[in-house]
């Protein structure tokens, strides 16, 4: 097999919506097997990065290398684990049970007329990892909204992608939920060997627990290897005001 | 006594061929559109579908025009117009908008190009509320075979193509030929809304592929149950329409579209209960 340190290799990445450019001039190396984070402001650029590195947007100009293949080779033979930022779906249209719902993400495994058994079974064991596996034959729209992020988490896991990106993935989680997620996270790195790209506005999680820190406002701002290497003034910079951190520890019901 | 009459019904039934043949495609058109008609409804396309009927009526009347047979002309005009319509949904042009421009523009056209011919509007009726008795033979199994391809497609796609409509950027990351499926469920969708024309015309169409649709979803809750029911309904309308047709002398299509609104209203207040 071939041995590339890089997950993710981006030149001069340039992406608009029309005459707006949302990203300009973005290069970025990820590398394999880490825990990368994505911050910065309510339209910085975000969620238009992540539709670019899984080639949903076509951009203006640039290349994208993902695990040394250029992209469009890479997703023709491989999946991706992919959780959307929840508003960009049209979820309550179609009556889908969460079974189904989970089941989108082996897509590609689907024969003529359904799916095979072992894929079957390894849904329901993703599912049970996630526990929602008692809720399999539950209309998906009548879940509760952290739920359903659980169902969509379990989705975006049963293909057994190398590279798994996450759109803001705690949104509508409550503070267990939240915990949960996280302890799952740590959980998949270990076991899986997986490279993680993840959204969060969550600042205080993201310098605990990422690896590296990734900050989009229309180009990359900065992206460091060691939190501590942030300027003090970074988020002032960034956000155009302080972030306090918040210690989640302090948060945990369980505490 | 209702035994008794069913069956006589039935002798009276398979005594003329212009009835079985009317039955039988009735029920193989109406059984395909109220397939592919779910995803209709699942993604809020009905006006999409009945705006290809009027599109279509531009092509019957250049074709009456011409004197040329007028469905196949109308099927090339309703499928290119879906193309066109798929391409304005990337111009910014809300796809709402360019139905409706596109759905009186040919209406108005066809109209004209028909008074301009020499039989004056002809048949306008049969094709304003269509005539499912007057189905000729080959028309007949043209309908039926397409209806097949259109069956066949879906059981195969029914998936993919509700997935689509819940998540499509996912479904595109997944199977990078969905925008094809979808391509070939659009003209699928174009070219029984035509040769569905024959039995209901341009006005009353959209009954096919929108009621039995819904009635399934309502019923049904889950979308896999849907299909089932939305077949029976539309089987059970539509030979039952044709029977009370025939016995009260009344036409045929509003007798169909009667009892699907009126099964649709029943199921929609019993479940309320
Ligand atoms: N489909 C679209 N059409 C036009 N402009 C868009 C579209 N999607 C995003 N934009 C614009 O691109 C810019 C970046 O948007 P993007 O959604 O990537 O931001 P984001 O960082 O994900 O924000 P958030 O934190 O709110 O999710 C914004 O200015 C937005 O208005
Ligand atoms: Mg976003």
């Amino acid at each position: 097999m071939q041995t590339c340190e890089y997950c993710l290799k981006i030149e001069n990445l340039t992406v608009a919506y029309g005459k707006r450019v949302a990203l300009e001039n973005i290069n970025l190396h990820l590398s394999k097997g880490e825990f990368h984070a994505v911050v910065g402001p309510n339209g910085g650029g975000k969620t238009t990065l992540v539709k670019a590195i899984l080639g949903l947007i076509k951009p203006l100009s640039g290349n994208i290398m993902i695990f040394g293949k250029p992209q469009k080779e890479y997703l023709k033979e491989n999946t991706i684990g992919y959780l959307p930022q929840t508003h960009s779906t049209n979820i309550s249209r179609v009556p889908l049970k969460v079974i189904d719902v989970v089941l989108m993400g082996c897509m590609g495994y689907r024969g003529l007329t359904g799916y095979r058994k072992d894929v079957i079974k390894r849904v329901e064991k993703i599912m049970d990892m996630l526990e929602v596996l008692d809720r399999r034959n539950n209309l998906f729209d009548d879940l509760s909204g952290g739920l359903k992020q659980r169902v969509l988490i379990a989705r975006a896991l049963v293909s057994n992608p190398e590279l798994l990106i996450m759109d803001e993935p705690t949104v509508g989680l409550d503070v267990k939920a939240q915990k949960d997620f996280y302890t799952l996270i740590k959980k998949l790195r270990e076991q899986l060997n997986i490279t993680i790209i993840m959204v969060s506005h969550d600042v205080g999680f993201v310098f605990e627990y990422a690896d590296t820190v990734v900050c989009v406002n229309k180009r990359v701002h900065l992206h460091t290897k060691h939190k501590d290497e942030l300027p003090k003034d970074f988020f002032n910079r960034l956000y155009g005001y302080d972030v306090k951190f918040v210690d989640h520890r302090h948060g945990d019901p369980d505490a | 006594m209702l035994i008794t009459g069913t069956v006589t019904l039935m002798l009276e039934l398979f005594k003329y061929s212009f009835l079985q043949r009317a039955v039988v495609v009735g029920m193989f058109t109406g059984s395909a559109l109220a397939i592919l008609g779910i995803v209709v409804v699942m993604r809020r396309m009905a006006f999409f579908g009945s705006g290809l009927a009027h599109i279509a009526f531009g092509g019957i009347g250049l074709a009456v025009l011409l004197g040329i047979s007028p469905f196949p002309v109308a099927v090339i005009f309703s499928v290119c117009a879906a193309v066109f319509l798929g391409y304005l949904r990337t111009q910014n042009v809300s796809e709402d908008t360019s139905i409706g421009i596109l759905f009186s523009l040919s209406m108005a056209l066809g109209v004209i190009l028909l008074s301009l011919g020499k039989k004056g509007y002809g048949d306008l009726t049969s094709y304003l509320f269509g005539d499912i008795l007057a189905i000729g033979k080959y028309e007949a199994r043209v309908m039926i075979i397409v209806s097949m391809i259109g069956m066949v497609f879906m059981y195969l796609f029914h998936d993919h193509l509700a997935y689509f409509t819940m998540d499509e950027d996912y479904t595109k990351l997944m199977y990078p030929r969905m925008k094809f499926v979808y391509f070939v469920y659009l003209i699928l969708l174009a070219v029984m809304i035509v040769l569905a024309l024959k039995i209901l015309g341009v006005i009353l169409v959209s009954a096919l592929f929108i009621i039995p649709a819904a009635a399934g979803l309502i019923v049904g809750g889950e979308y896999h149950r849907a299909f089932w029911i939305a077949l029976a309904f539309v089987n059970v309308s539509i030979f039952a329409g044709i029977m009370l047709s025939y016995f009260l002398d009344i036409p045929t299509g509003p007798a169909i579209v009667v009892l699907e609104g009126g099964g649709f209203f029943s199921i929609l207040f019993l479940k309320k209960k």
